[in-house]
């Protein structure tokens, strides 16, 4: 799916972008496989949470720090933003941005959802909804939450 | 929705039977608030009706359906309430309920259809998904009625239980074949002329047959039979008035169907 070996030599954004993809995708499966094994949960979501989003975070800096100053580009039109990932080390810069803060979204996921007691089959969609689509996965989480919140503790009580 | 934990009234008392299947009811109830400002505001139509009709309908319909299942939690004996397989089933009426709402509210937003919808691979796929998920949420109903037959509260009256029982699995064996017959047909009108005259709101066909009648009498078992018993639990003979009313409504359920199937509106024009 990611191609790694078609990567030409003199496109160093591209080749990091597969790199990128194919660390992201490791980290939605490392989640995917917490909510099944409650014995590598709080390893499985320290790397999903806070190493791969921290490795991102690097790159990301360094991107933004390195290519910053493009003429014209900035945050305050849809025009300036156009122009800021008109420069492909920015876009690319952005769509890291998605992927740390994406998969440190579906840790929390995961995290506060199994503290809720919502079901792990029940997480997986808003895990998946959030790696394709982020808010909208984020969304339908907190729908299912507002459901099972406080059910537990009713329930012991 | 917290607040209403501690009060007394039929939410509060269907959030200490159920918890999490009253806060689905809520969440749908809510849900249906801005599906109404929809009918309201909102001028596209799917299929002759506001876009919005069909998303209202299914939002009230499923909350219902959520405090119904809620409220007969608390005929499941306490102990039994914590066993995986209640778990299981509260966890398969949430998933498919709201994968359900959310998916007709989503095409109702985009102005489409959503059930009968084949126009390509995905949304004939998320329709198949969709009768599964249908499936999956009725079956839940007799499921309740099994744990109820099996595991009961001590002080459950035999009038209320075969009341309880005959209702939910009336919901599944009613509710389904005028469903199924939905599906296969790609739609729910039989003849009638398209863009004819339709009830207010439940928007059934008057020019024509229709199977939603049949769907809805049939799905709503499991609310009338055990207000049948609940009316009759006092009588002595309250058991075999609760069977003959559930035979009696069953034959009106196949009634309708059978006037719909033969092309006949249920209130003519």
């Amino acid at each position: 799916m990611l191609h790694i070996d078609s990567v030409k030599m003199g496109d160093p954004m591209q080749a990091l972008f597969q790199y990128a993809g194919l660390v992201a995708m490791i980290g939605w499966l490392l989640l995917a496989a917490s909510l099944f094994r409650a014995a590598w949960r709080e390893r499985l979501w320290a790397m999903t949470g806070i190493g791969i989003p921290a490795l991102f975070a690097i790159l990301y800096t360094w991107l933004i720090v390195r290519h910053w100053g493009v003429p014209g580009a900035g945050f305050g039109s849809i025009e300036e933003v156009r122009t800021l990932f008109s420069n492909d080390a920015l876009l690319l810069g952005g769509w890291v941005h998605y992927l740390a803060f994406d998969l440190f979204v579906g840790t929390w996921i995961a995290r506060s959802g199994t503290k809720a007691g919502v079901p792990g089959l029940l997480l997986l969609p808003c895990l998946f909804l959030t790696f394709m689509f982020g808010p909208a996965g984020l969304l339908l989480f907190l729908l299912l939450r507002l459901v099972y919140r406080g059910a537990s503790s009713t329930a012991a009580a | 929705m917290a607040g209403a934990a501690g009060g007394s009234g039929f939410v509060g008392a269907c959030l200490v039977r159920q918890p999490i299947l009253t806060r689905l009811g809520l969440l749908f109830l809510a849900l249906a608030v801005p599906a109404a400002a929809g009918l309201v505001v909102d001028v596209r139509t799917v299929a002759g009706d506001s876009a919005w009709l069909k998303p209202g309908k299914f939002l009230l319909s499923l909350s219902l359906y959520a405090f119904t299942m809620a409220w007969f939690y608390g005929y499941v004996a306490e102990e039994r309430r914590a066993a995986p397989a209640h778990r299981a089933l509260v966890a398969t009426v949430v998933a498919t309920s709201l994968f359900e709402a959310l998916y007709i509210a989503l095409q109702a937003a985009r102005g489409q259809l959503s059930h009968f919808n084949v126009s390509d691979g995905f949304h004939s796929m998320m329709y198949s998904l969709m009768g599964l998920g249908a499936l999956a949420l009725t079956a839940t109903a007799p499921w309740l009625a099994r744990e109820i037959a099996r595991h009961g509260t001590p002080d459950l009256s035999p009038v209320m239980r075969r009341a309880l029982i005959l209702g939910l699995t009336l919901t599944f064996v009613l509710g389904v074949p005028p469903a199924i017959l939905m599906g296969a047909h790609l739609g729910h009108a039989v003849g009638g002329e398209p863009g004819g005259a339709t009830l207010p709101l439940l928007g059934w066909a008057r020019t024509g047959g229709d199977l939603r009648p049949a769907h809805f009498i049939g799905i709503h078992a499991m609310q009338a039979i055990p207000l049948l018993g609940w009316a009759v639990a006092r009588r002595a003979d309250g058991v075999r008035f609760v069977t003959w009313g559930a035979i009696l409504y069953s034959a009106v359920t196949l009634a309708v169907l059978a006037q719909a199937l033969m092309g006949l509106p249920l209130f003519p024009a």
